[in-house]
C-alpha cells in the first residue's frame, strides 16, 4: 500500500499519515475545552517525526486520533482531516480499526499496562499475527515471535513466549512491545513516550534498539513525547504543540540549533544540562498567548487580594 | 570535635521478603555538610530512597548509625524535636496530602502538631507561607485535589517550610512534573534553601538535575555507594564505571552538551562489552 520511494528527496516520499487542519472541542460540564487547534502534519515513509509537547498540550489526543482510539461522540467535535495511506480515518473508523495492530501500530510509555496480564506473551504474539494473516497456524505464528524476539535482543524466546508480563522486567516488556509493534511491518508506529517509565541506562538502550529496528525497515514513525533530549537523538523533523496548536515545525538539527519560536526556546532552556550549574530564569509569557507561560503554577510575587 | 551535620556510618539496612532477605544497602558511609544540597544519586533498587527511610526513621539500620549533629537517629519513638527537623518532600505530592484536608488545614496541623507560634497567629503564619512558596492567599481554602503539580508541591514545600527545618529529605520532587514547573520549582527549593539556610538530601535519578543544583554527590548502585565527592569532581571526572555509564546514557538537548557527555561514550562501551 506505501510504494516505499528510492527518490532521496523527502518530498518524493510516499505521506503514510497526513493531519490537516485537524480541530477538536471536547465539551465538558464547564463548557467547551479546545484539545487541538488547526494541526496540520504529515509524516513520509521511513520517516522519524516526533511530536513534542508537555501535559495538556494536545499531543496524547492526536496519537488516539490517528489511533481510531477517540470516539467521535456527542461530547467531542472534530473537524479537519487524518489520512492514513491516503485514507480518511475522521468519521468512518471501520479502516482504523482493522489496520490497527497491522498497518499501524502504537509502543506506549508502560508497556507493564499496555500488555494483557491474562494471557501468555506467546498468545499476544499469535492475536497480533493473526490480524495480519488470518490463517497463520500456532506453530507458524510461534516461528515468527522467536525470530521477533530474537530481534530485540531477547535471548531466551521460549521462556517469554511463556511468561506473563508480571513476569518481565520493565525493560524486556518493553522489548515485547517493541516485537509486537514491528512484527505486521506497520507503514506507521505511534509511540507514545516510549521508554520514559524505565531507568535513564535501560532506557538508553530500548531506544536506540528501536531506532535501530524502526531505521532497518523504513517504518515511519509518529513519536509523542515532552523529552526533547529523547527527541533530539531519534528524530529526523519535529513539530512543537503548545496548548493545542503546532507553534514550530523543523528538522531536529535546525530546532535544537537554532529554536524560532519563544515557546520552544522556554522549553530548551528549561531542561537542566549536564554542562551547566544553576537553573535558569524562564518567561512568564509566550507571545500570541494571553495565559502565562505555566498556567495555574503560583508566581513569584502573589496577589493576596485575588478572590 | 566538630562533627558531621549528617553522617552515614558503615551502615547496611536488609529486609525480609518473600524470596528471602534483600540487601538494600550494604555497609553505607557518606557525610553530608550544613547548607550542603547533596544529591543522592541511582537507579531503580540503588538504595537510594531506602537511604532516604533511614534519614527520616521509617526504619531501623540493620547494623551501622546515621547520626545528625553527632546524635544517632533511631527509629522508633523519635522525639518530635527531630521530626520537625528532618522534613521530607516526596515525589507525588498528592499522597503526601491528606485530600480531605484544605491546603491551609494541612499547613496549619504542622505548626499545630509542632506547637509553632501562637495559635492566634497561626491562621496568618499560613498565608505568609503560601506567599514564600508563590502561591496566593486564598490557596488556604482549596482542596489538593484541584491543585496541578506544581502548586500541589509548591503546598508540600510550604508544610515543610512552616516546622522549620534544618534538614529537608527530597525524594524526586520534581520527577513527575512537565519541565517547565520543574523549572519553576527547582528555583523556589534553590531560593528557600539560601533563605532559610537549609540543607538538603536531594534523592534523584536525573543527573542533569543533580548537574544543575547540587553541591555534592553521592552515587549509589544496587545497595552499594560507588563513589562520592564535590559535584564539580563527579562531573569532571567520575571515578567509577557505574558513574560513567549513567552520565553516557543522559538524553541531551545541545550540541557542546552532547560533547560534554559523548566523553563517558567510550567507558560505557567497553564496560557493556565486558557485561556481555
Amino acid at each position: 500500500m506505501s510504494p516505499a520511494s528510492a527518490g532521496a528527496h523527502d518530498e518524493l516520499r510516499a505521506v503514510v499519515l497526513a493531519v490537516r487542519s485537524l480541530s477538536v472541542t471536547f465539551r465538558s460540564l464547564a463548557g467547551p475545552v479546545e484539545a487541538l487547534r488547526n494541526v496540520t502534519l504529515h509524516v513520509r515513509t521511513g520517516e522519524k517525526i516526533a511530536l513534542v509537547g508537555e501535559s495538556g498540550s494536545g499531543k496524547s489526543t492526536i496519537a488516539r486520533l490517528v489511533l481510531g482510539l477517540l470516539q467521535e461522540e456527542r461530547d467531542v467535535a472534530v473537524s479537519g482531516s487524518v489520512r492514513l495511506d491516503s485514507r480518511e480515518i475522521l468519521g468512518d473508523q471501520s479502516f482504523i480499526r482493522e489496520a490497527r495492530g497491522d498497518r499501524v501500530s502504537m509502543i506506549f510509555q508502560d508497556a507493564a499496562s499496555a500488555l494483557n496480564p491474562t494471557f501468555t506473551i506467546g498468545d499476544q504474539f499469535k492475536e497480533v499475527l493473526r490480524r495480519g494473516d488470518p490463517t497463520i497456524s500456532n506453530a507458524g505464528a510461534l516461528r515468527r515471535a522467536r525470530v521477533a524476539l530474537a530481534d530485540v535482543y531477547l535471548h531466551e524466546p521460549d521462556r517469554v513466549l511463556g511468561s506473563y508480563v508480571f513476569q518481565l522486567s520493565g525493560g524486556m516488556s518493553q522489548r515485547v512491545m517493541i516485537a509486537l509493534a514491528l512484527i505486521n511491518h506497520p507503514d506507521l508506529i505511534v509511540a507514545d513516550e516510549p521508554g520514559s517509565s524505565l531507568d535513564v541506562t535501560v532506557q538508553a538502550r530500548t531506544l536506540h534498539l528501536m531506532n535501530d529496528l524502526i531505521g532497518r525497515r523504513r517504518t515511519s514513525v509518529l513519536f509523542i513525547s515532552h523529552n526533547l533530549g529523547v527527541v533530539r537523538e531519534f528524530a529526523d523533523r519535529v513539530y512543537v504543540i503548545y496548548r493545542g496548536r503546532i507553534v514550530e515545525h523543523a528538522t531536529a538539527a535546525q530546532l535544537f540549533a537554532d529554536p524560532r519560536h519563544p515557546y520552544t526556546r522556554a522549553l530548551l532552556a528549561a531542561i537542566p544540562r549536564l554542562d551547566q550549574r544553576g537553573i535558569p530564569d524562564l518567561p512568564e509569557t509566550i507571545p500570541g498567548f494571553a495565559d502565562p507561560l505555566i498556567e495555574h503554577e503560583g508566581c513569584e510575587e502573589p496577589s493576596l487580594a485575588s478572590a | 570535635m566538630s562533627e558531621a551535620f549528617l553522617s552515614v556510618e558503615g551502615v547496611t539496612k536488609r529486609f525480609r521478603s518473600a524470596g528471602g532477605e534483600v540487601i538494600a544497602l550494604e555497609d553505607v558511609s557518606i557525610t553530608v555538610e550544613h547548607r550542603e544540597c547533596h544529591a543522592i544519586i541511582g537507579e531503580s533498587g540503588s538504595g537510594k530512597s531506602t537511604l532516604g527511610g533511614l534519614i527520616l526513621g521509617l526504619f531501623e539500620p540493620t547494623s551501622g548509625s546515621v547520626r545528625f549533629k553527632g546524635e544517632i537517629l533511631g527509629a522508633p519513638r523519635r522525639p518530635l524535636r527531630l521530626k520537625r527537623a528532618i522534613q521530607l518532600i516526596q515525589q507525588n505530592p498528592l499522597s503526601a496530602l491528606n485530600p480531605r484536608r484544605t491546603v491551609g488545614q494541612s499547613i496549619r496541623l504542622a505548626l499545630d502538631v509542632h506547637a509553632i507560634g501562637e495559635s492566634g497567629q497561626r491562621g496568618k503564619r499560613v498565608a505568609e507561607l503560601l506567599g514564600e512558596v508563590g502561591l496566593p492567599a486564598d490557596y488556604a481554602l482549596r482542596s489538593p485535589r484541584g491543585l496541578s503539580g506544581g502548586e500541589r508541591q509548591r503546598v508540600a514545600i510550604a508544610r515543610a517550610l512552616a516546622c522549620e527545618p534544618e534538614l529537608i529529605v527530597l525524594d524526586e520532587p520534581t520527577s513527575a512534573l512537565d519541565v517547565l514547573v520543574q523549572a519553576r520549582v527547582l528555583q523556589l527549593l534553590m531560593r528557600i534553601r539560601h533563605q532559610h539556610q537549609l540543607t538538603y538530601a536531594f534523592i534523584t535519578h536525573d543527573l542533569a538535575v543533580v548537574r544543575g543544583i547540587a553541591d555534592s554527590v553521592s552515587v549509589f548502585e544496587k545497595g552499594r555507594l560507588v563513589e562520592s565527592g564535590s559535584a564539580d569532581a563527579i562531573f569532571a571526572t567520575p571515578q567509577s564505571d557505574y558513574t560513567r555509564r549513567l552520565l553516557a546514557a543522559v538524553p541531551v538537548v545541545s550540541d557542546e552538551e552532547a560533547r560534554f557527555r559523548d566523553r563517558f561514550r567510550a567507558a560505557e562501551v567497553d564496560a557493556e562489552e565486558a557485561e556481555d
